[in-house]
């Protein structure tokens, strides 16, 4: 018992960063109406640049300059946080202003593209290993419970709380307050008492920052200073700020600290003996599953009542017109995919199989978020799952191809049911965040298992054959085969591409499409004419599952094992970004975004032929998916086609002889309603 | 009468999506005047309302305010002036409670409680209630009583009489005409209630499909009510002849 409680005492740590970042999530999501996960990511940089500084360097985008020698503590500290701050507004500024009349999701998904941005920084500078992070606070031990608690835990949640309490007063009490809490309100109302919404949000923005990068700065020694640590803590400070219904602070901030509790009670039972065990190790990750499991809860709970925003403009959505002319381009393309294999040297071969597949991932999205609306951040949770069974499935019990990737696929389809299923009740954003608890949990609980999943090396996954031909990357092939990946193999990959976007085109077409669409623009509306929204976003929800299983099984064959680092979070957030920089509502996007993903033939033009390596990539979609988003987010596929008057109508002139038929005139008519 | 009017609006049109919904409005209001500004459902009232406090663009016009060309200026910017824009949401905060509504002061200016409970006695013992907790006519009260408080020199008013019974309209709209006499500041005034607007009011115009189709005294206007009657039912033509001989 005694060591329960000294486990909670050093829990309080952990705790008291997530309930600053929940802090900030409050603050952000009332001053501008955006859920921002880049919260975590922002407590990351303060933690950075305070390093930064105390290693004598100024940390900036690309640049490490020399400051002549470390700052001292308290100096660097103020510096770092003013740093963070700064950070904070030119966020307002350059994200979240412009989008202000977007949906919420919108302002979600850029907070990703922010996240990834910043990430990318930091990876540049520091690469993905941790950093020992200095002391900031007192490390006294204190001597409690027959152990030994160092004295800045409770400093520590002594600043917190102090924080939130602090915070709840102005917002009661001071002008700044009441006009934040107007503007919130109803903005065209507080624009005629004579307040700046603008302004509000950028104070606002301001304060979450400063307090996301103390807290990151003090907690980082005691966690970990690395990208992704600070960064997905937000998960859990989503959770308290839930709890919190994104309004009142000390709430954010008691379950905030509870949150970091309960990952202290989880690692006390860890070391219980009553505690599972997985190949004779504790089993690890259970707590993310907590923390999602807290998360549905305090959706259904919470999710109804949380304050919208009274914005006075009704968002604009992206058009998703249905395609016109498919046939042609897709002999086209196929065409061109079957030459390069033929004749394409290993590199390119490979880049174009990861090309492939990364399109099929893309497709996945583009059913979810381009016609429905919603947005998974759990696509290659998915992914992992079905290339894990795959893998499982063989070495356990000796089940291969075909039936291990069905059964891989179907497994990668029942889970996304299994999260869709909250999406009946609770919509958008808060989804959104639940797929975003849910891919770190399947990553943590299950991935990282030594046992179930592929912790340490990775699972491996035995080339697929048929009738004793190899299909896999390893197999042999007549033509261009002297080094891996087969050409067959990116046949394998080309066909399953060709009969995704079949699919997705067929649903875009079809009366289910239809029904997406109305969903997507208005899901009471929807309701109202008599359209099942449940059914509608069920659908999409497997759907999209089972096509990005496909993408998780081809990824196994691809690299002939699964490997938990290659189905993280941090991959969806990249797939997110090329999938709206190709433009999320069209298959000619995703398949743009094939091009473009991590890898994929331009990634690889770009690394090996034009020496710019992939993080270089990354920072850039970061920056390019806040730019689509603010651009209404309609993506390189629905920009106006550059004026090569001669070249185009020299293309078009066969399909303007053709009579319109009558799938044509019906494409059409529906493509006005997507552009509704 | 003043030579310079307070407000004055030139050739104003505005709409949505591209689309004007109001044309070629020209209005002015003048110190301690008050003018009802009157018509049909859809008549684009509270559209002329919201361009002339710039909640909404001008697609073509100005407007000027106190003899300075606002119509490029912020909303906030022209809140702060004093040009008051008292729309149908009534310009109060559900979550504030009535005595935040006049700590949260006008552009940095706190706002004197007591002028506003002097205007209406039966707001103080409600001092601490939220505003979301009031009924329909005390919201009326508190969002018009914020509006008196922040002292403006125009006040533009949509719909006071917004779901209220003609009795407590009654009481309401002697305030704005008070208001209007005594700081020599000048009230637009949107109403359905014609009658009671007209009554109050010095000048009455009435807008229909976008068009200004009467501009009279309101004298003139109660006496003949013929004359609102047929530029209601959109018999247009006639009226708009008389009003463009007016102007
Ligand atoms: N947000 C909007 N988007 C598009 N059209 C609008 C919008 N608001 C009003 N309209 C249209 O503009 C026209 C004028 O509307 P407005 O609200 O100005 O009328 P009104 O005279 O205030 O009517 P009422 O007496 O019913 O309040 C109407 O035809 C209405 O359909
Ligand atoms: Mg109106």
């Amino acid at each position: 018992m005694e060591q329960l409680l000294l486990f909670v005492l050093l829990g309080l740590g952990p705790g008291a960063l997530i309930a600053g970042i929940a802090l900030g999530l409050v603050l952000t999501y009332r001053g501008s109406g955006a859920i921002n996960v880049s919260a975590g990511a922002m407590a990351m940089f303060g933690a950075y640049f305070y390093y930064g500084l105390r290693e004598g360097h100024l940390l900036l985008p690309l640049l490490y300059p020399d400051i002549g020698g470390p700052l001292p503590l308290p100096v660097a500290f103020v510096v770092a946080v003013a740093a963070t701050g700064a950070l904070g507004l030119l966020i307002d500024f350059a994200v979240f202003r412009p989008l202000r009349r977007q949906s919420p999701l919108a302002k979600l998904v850029a907070g990703v593209g922010v996240l990834m941005t910043i990430q990318a920084v930091i990876v540049l500078r520091f690469g993905g290993q941790g950093q020992s992070a200095s002391d900031v606070l007192d490390t006294t031990a204190l001597h409690v419970l027959g152990g030994t608690v160092p004295v800045n835990r409770l400093e520590l949640v002594g600043i917190v709380l102090l924080a939130a309490v602090l915070l709840a007063a102005v917002y009661r009490r001071s002008r700044f307050g009441l006009a934040t809490r107007a503007a919130q309100e109803n903005e065209a109302e507080a624009l005629l008492t004579g307040l700046s919404p603008q302004k509000l949000s950028m104070a606002n923005s301001f304060l979450a920052a400063t307090v996301c990068g103390a807290l990151g700065i003090l907690v980082a020694p005691m966690t970990q200073l690395d990208p992704n640590t600070l960064t997905i803590a937000v998960v859990p400070a989503l959770g308290a700020a839930l709890i919190a219904r994104f309004t009142s602070f000390p709430i954010a901030a008691l379950a905030g600290i509870g949150m970091g509790v309960l990952r202290a009670v989880t690692t006390y039972c860890q070391t219980q003996p009553w505690f599972p065990t997985a190949d004779g190790t504790a089993v690890v990750g259970l707590t993310d599953v907590v923390y999602f499991l807290v998360i549905v809860a305090a959706l259904i709970w919470r999710g109804k009542s949380l304050p919208v925003r009274g914005a006075y403009v009704e968002p604009r959505l992206p058009p998703a017109p249905a395609p016109k002319r498919v046939v042609r381009p897709a002999v086209v393309l196929t065409g061109l995919c079957v030459l390069a294999l033929l004749t394409f040297p290993y590199d390119m071969r490979q880049a174009l199989t990861n090309t492939m597949i990364g399109a099929i991932a893309c497709l996945s999205l583009v059913v979810l978020t381009g016609f429905v609306g919603q947005m998974s951040l759990a696509q290659y949770a998915f992914a992992g799952v079905a290339g894990l069974t795959v893998s499982k499935l063989a070495i356990n019990a000796g089940i291969g191809f075909p039936f291990g990737p069905v059964l891989g696929v179907l497994a990668a389809t029942a889970l996304g049911v299994l999260i869709g299923i909250p999406a009946l009740r609770v919509r958008g954003v808060q989804l959104a965040v639940l797929t975003m608890a849910a891919a770190v949990a399947v990553q943590a609980f299950g991935f990282n298992n030594p046992s179930w999943g592929a912790g340490g090396n990775g699972s491996p996954v035995a080339a697929p054959t048929l009738f004793g031909v190899n299909l896999g990357p390893t197999g042999s092939f007549p033509i261009n085969d002297a080094d891996q990946p087969s050409p067959l193999f990116g046949f394998v990959c080309l066909i399953l591409l060709l009969a995704v976007v079949s699919l997705v085109v067929g649903v875009r077409r079809s009366s289910l499409g239809k029904r997406m669409l109305a969903v997507r623009s208005n899901e009471r509306a929807a309701a109202a004419v008599g359209i099942s929204t449940r059914t509608v976003k069920l659908t999409a929800f497997a759907l999209s599952a089972f096509i990005v299983g496909i993408a998780g099984v081809l990824y196994a064959y691809n690299f002939g094992s699964v490997d938990p680092s290659r189905f993280d979070i941090v991959n969806t957030f990249a797939l997110i970004a090329f999938a709206y920089i190709g433009g999320i509502t069209t298959v000619k996007g995703a398949l743009i975004a094939g091009f473009m993903v991590t890898e994929g033939i331009a990634s690889h033009i770009l690394d090996s032929y034009l020496g710019l390596p992939t993080n270089y990539q990354l920072l850039i979609a970061g920056v390019l998916l806040v730019v689509t988003l603010i651009m209404n987010g309609s993506g390189i596929a629905l920009q106006p086609p550059p004026k090569f008057t001669f070249v185009r109508r020299l293309l078009r002139r066969s399909d303007d002889d053709a009579p319109a038929t009558a799938t044509t005139a019906a494409a059409m008519s529906m493509a006005k309603v997507g552009g509704k | 009468m003043t030579a310079q009017p307070l407000l004055q609006v030139d050739a104003l049109a505005a709409g949505y999506f591209g689309m004007p919904v109001v044309r070629g409005l020209s209005l002015t209001v003048g110190a301690g005047e008050v003018v009802a500004l009157l018509g049909p459902n859809g008549a684009g009232k509270s559209t002329t309302l919201r361009a002339i406090s710039r909640l909404q663009p001008a697609m073509a016009g100005t407007i000027r305010f106190r003899d300075e060309d606002i119509t490029s200026l912020k909303p906030q910017a022209v809140a702060r002036k004093g040009l008051v824009h008292m729309s149908d949401r009534r310009g109060i905060f559900h979550g504030l409670s009535v005595e935040e509504h006049f700590r949260l002061g006008d552009g940095g200016k706190s706002l004197d409680l007591g002028t506003a409970f002097a205007y209406f006695p039966a707001l103080e013992p409600l001092r601490h209630r939220r505003a979301g907790l009031l009924s329909g006519g005390e919201q009326q009260m508190l969002g018009l009583a914020r509006a008196l408080a922040r002292r403006p020199s125009v006040l533009i008013v949509d719909e006071l009489s917004l779901g209220l019974a003609p009795v407590i309209v009654e009481q309401l709209l002697p305030v704005v005409r008070r208001y209007a006499t005594d700081s020599q500041a000048g009230v637009l005034l949107v109403e359905q209630h014609i009658h009671l607007a007209l009554e109050i009011g010095d000048r009455g115009l009435v807008l229909s499909h976008g068009d200004l189709v009467l501009e009279e005294s309101a004298e003139a206007m109660r006496a003949d009510r013929q004359l609102i009657m047929s530029s209601y039912l959109g018999e247009g033509p006639q009226s708009g002849k008389r009003s463009a001989a007016a102007g």
